[in-house]
């Protein structure tokens, strides 16, 4: 099902909120190794997503391992479409 | 008495602890002072005149013997807990109604004061159900939900949004505030700055949670487990307040390894 909302570029804009002077794409880590986001800032940046898509994924997200912005927004739209 | 006769009667103490620890205890706390007394170190007097410069020769040497003491009763008590586990304990610690009856949703802070090792006897008390987060060996207790703050940043975030989703539901979460695995917050702190781990205000942001301080003191009959009044503020200074007026009132219970990191942070 199509999205009417475009979230790769929602979610981006949210994380660069976060870390302005940091190129942000779909590869970069939210963790060590990208944009450096300590363990209270990544579950700022989670909890924003959920508050703001209306989703539940923090706890899902955080168990899997190292999040990177496509496997956010990969996450926020199966969510969304199911 | 050299450093590995000092050492050997640590081990000794120790195993005594778990058959008798009304004896096993207060002569640990000998020892420690004894030990203070004999080589003028660990800590100087003058180290804790750097942290109470209001105090006199006297009274800053007796707090270092106090601290001295404190050394040694909980060097017992960690080999004691390594080796038999937290039942021993259960017998040595009290604490009052007030606190095993507290209500969630509720930050418990420690610090590295006191008995520290001996706040989870209290909490597998606890009426409502606790999380700690836990660094290293902190709080090596049974009946708890631990989450180990090891790891990480992945890791490290897991366990706080464990312990977001326990305050929402109703829970205590015990944080260790003056132990930072990553990011930590230097706040002035007697004088010096004390680094603080912003686990519990974040925590307490995200859901109203007050923050209670908690210290365990040993006394005569064992180890008291006491909390303060809620924070007026969750916030580092806030709690740093708190515990700068704590150890006003009761220098002798500031550990050694928080007055090393207060007077020497390029050792962390």
């Amino acid at each position: 099902m199509p999205l009417s909302r475009d979230i790769d570029q929602e979610i981006l804009a949210l994380l660069r909120t976060y870390r302005p002077s940091v190129p942000i794409d779909s590869r970069t880590f939210l963790g060590a190794e990208g944009m450096g986001l300590d363990s209270i800032a990544l579950v700022e940046v989670l909890l924003e997503c959920e508050e703001h898509f209306g989703v539940t994924l923090a706890a899902d997200m955080l168990s899997a391992g190292r999040i990177t912005a496509g496997s956010l927004i990969a996450r926020v739209r199966a969510l969304l479409v199911s | 008495m050299s450093t590995r006769s000092f050492d050997a009667a640590t081990s000794l103490l120790a195993r005594l602890s778990a058959r008798r620890p009304g004896l096993a205890y207060p002569l640990a706390g000998a020892l420690g002072a004894l030990r203070n007394r004999v080589t003028r170190r660990w800590p100087a007097r003058e180290e804790v005149q750097r942290l109470f410069p209001h105090l006199g020769r006297s009274a800053s040497a007796r707090v270092a013997s106090a601290i001295g003491s404190l050394h040694e009763r909980n060097l017992v008590l960690i080999r004691a807990l390594a080796q038999k586990g937290p039942d021993p304990l259960q017998h040595l610690v009290s604490a009052p109604e007030s606190l095993l009856s507290i209500a969630g949703p509720c930050i418990l802070a420690t610090f590295h004061v006191g008995a520290l090792h001996a706040v989870g006897g209290a909490l597998a008390r606890f009426r409502t159900p606790v999380l700690a987060l836990r660094l290293g060996h902190f709080l090596a207790q049974g009946a708890l939900e631990i989450q180990s703050t090891e790891g990480d940043v992945e890791q490290r975030a897991s366990a706080l949004h464990c312990a977001l989703l326990h305050l929402r539901g109703g829970g205590i979460v015990v944080v260790p505030a003056d132990v930072a695995a990553g990011t930590s917050l230097a706040t002035p702190f007697l004088g010096h700055h004390l680094r603080l781990a912003p686990g519990a205000f974040a925590l307490a942001k995200w859901t109203g949670a007050p923050i209670v301080p908690v210290v365990a003191r040993w006394t005569r009959e064992g180890i008291s487990v006491l909390a303060g009044d809620p924070l007026p503020r969750p916030t580092p200074e806030a709690a740093a307040a708190w515990l700068e007026r704590y150890l006003l009132d009761w220098p002798g219970e500031t550990t050694l390894a928080m007055l090393r990191a207060l007077l020497y942070p390029e050792l962390d």
